[in-house]
């Protein structure tokens, strides 16, 4: 198996890029793999809050917030994937705090920049005009199902996974997790890898992530 | 059962959010497990998260080093303006030193270390007079002068 991706050393000196772009080397492939399901989940959340906010994005965010200092690094204590797992939580939190409130995050990625020349470039935000809804998305908007109707259409999912369809069941019912696993006599492994068998059925039904809800 | 039975006491954020804490909570080898067994390229997924990261890592980098080149930008572009100030001949360098000691006491204060101006050379004439003009004394009158050629 591949070393995993290693901590900093230093716990008192901030992390130098370079210190970072060695972290970001030594992630191993499994490791990648779920800061990416991290940042899609984000992602997905925040779709019905926020605009433009990609998985790409928060991962870019999320290295930003690393380089200056937003998030201190103890290294002892939180390897390079818990630090930016946390960081990802911190960011949905942010922008969905400012998404609530109406205002459009501030993407550190997209701060005003400047080219080899000193010129002011356009950032990716301003070349994607902004982030209000497209003609497509206001479509999508316009075919938003009610709660109910996400919910039915999901329930229907898990028809052939009788595990996942009564705990989703038992949550509609308003249950919580240790509830469920004591009434079903489920681990901790056994619960969550059904839940992450529902997660992936949702994802392959809605690539592009859940419809708008009413 | 009746229609409020029925409705779901879950809203969509909880369901998102039990869905987020089975895959917080799980090992990364296990979601490579079931990525892979759902057909997913995990090599090519690594290797984006892995070009998004680094990415963001020479942006952060070209940012410091623009903002650092536009300040020092910046700051020649307006030494360069101080020195196209200063006078074209020595005489009326050194004139412009002597007035300037004459008439403004932090320039009095500066030039004390020479015994007499007069005898300074004409290259320490040109220092003196830069030094001062790092130090914004003379900006008044470059900007007085500006104006004046607009």
């Amino acid at each position: 198996m591949k070393e995993k991706a290693r901590v900093l050393a230093n716990t008192d000196l901030l992390a130098s890029p370079d210190e970072v772009r060695q972290a970001i080397a030594s992630l191993t492939e499994a490791e990648s793999v779920k800061l990416r399901r991290l940042a899609e989940l984000a992602s997905f959340r925040l779709r019905r809050k926020v605009y433009g906010a990609d998985p790409e994005d928060i991962l870019q965010e999320a290295m930003f917030r690393v380089l200056q200092e937003k998030r201190h690094w103890k290294p002892q204590k939180v390897d390079f994937v818990g630090l930016l797992a946390g960081i990802i939580v911190s960011i949905e939190s942010d922008w969905r705090k400012r998404g609530t409130r109406g205002g459009t995050p501030v993407i550190e990625a997209d701060l005003p920049t400047t080219n080899s020349e000193g010129e002011t470039v356009p950032t990716v935000l301003q070349r994607a005009a902004d982030l209000r809804p497209t003609p497509e998305q206001q479509f999508i908007e316009s075919e938003a199902l009610t709660q109910e109707e996400l919910f039915q259409e999901i329930g229907e999912l898990f028809s052939e996974d009788p595990l996942a369809a009564l705990i989703f069941s038992e949550w509609r019912r308003g249950s919580k997790g240790p509830e469920i696993m004591k009434v079903l006599d489920l681990t901790r492994q056994d619960y969550d890898t059904a839940v992450r068998r529902m997660d992936r059925a949702i994802e392959k039904r809605w690539p592009e992530g859940m419809p708008y809800v009413r | 059962m009746s229609a409020d039975e029925n409705r779901s006491k879950m809203d969509l954020e909880a369901l998102l959010g039990n869905l987020a804490d089975a895959v917080e909570r799980a090992s990364p080898e296990d979601l490579l497990a079931e990525a892979k067994a759902a057909g997913q390229d995990t090599a090519q997924i690594a290797s984006d998260v892995k070009s998004t990261l680094l990415d963001a890592v020479r942006s952060f980098e070209q940012r410091k080093l623009h903002a650092a080149r536009a300040a020092y930008r910046t700051r020649s572009t307006e030494l360069k303006r101080r020195r196209i100030a200063l006078p074209a001949t020595a005489d009326a360098r050194r004139r412009m030193l002597l007035d300037a000691a004459g008439s403004n006491r932090r320039v009095a204060q500066v030039t004390a270390r020479f015994r007499d101006l007069k005898e300074l050379s004409d290259e320490d004439v040109q220092s003196a007079l830069e030094d001062l003009m790092e130090l914004g004394v003379f900006d008044d009158a470059a900007e007085q002068s500006d104006d004046g050629n607009k």
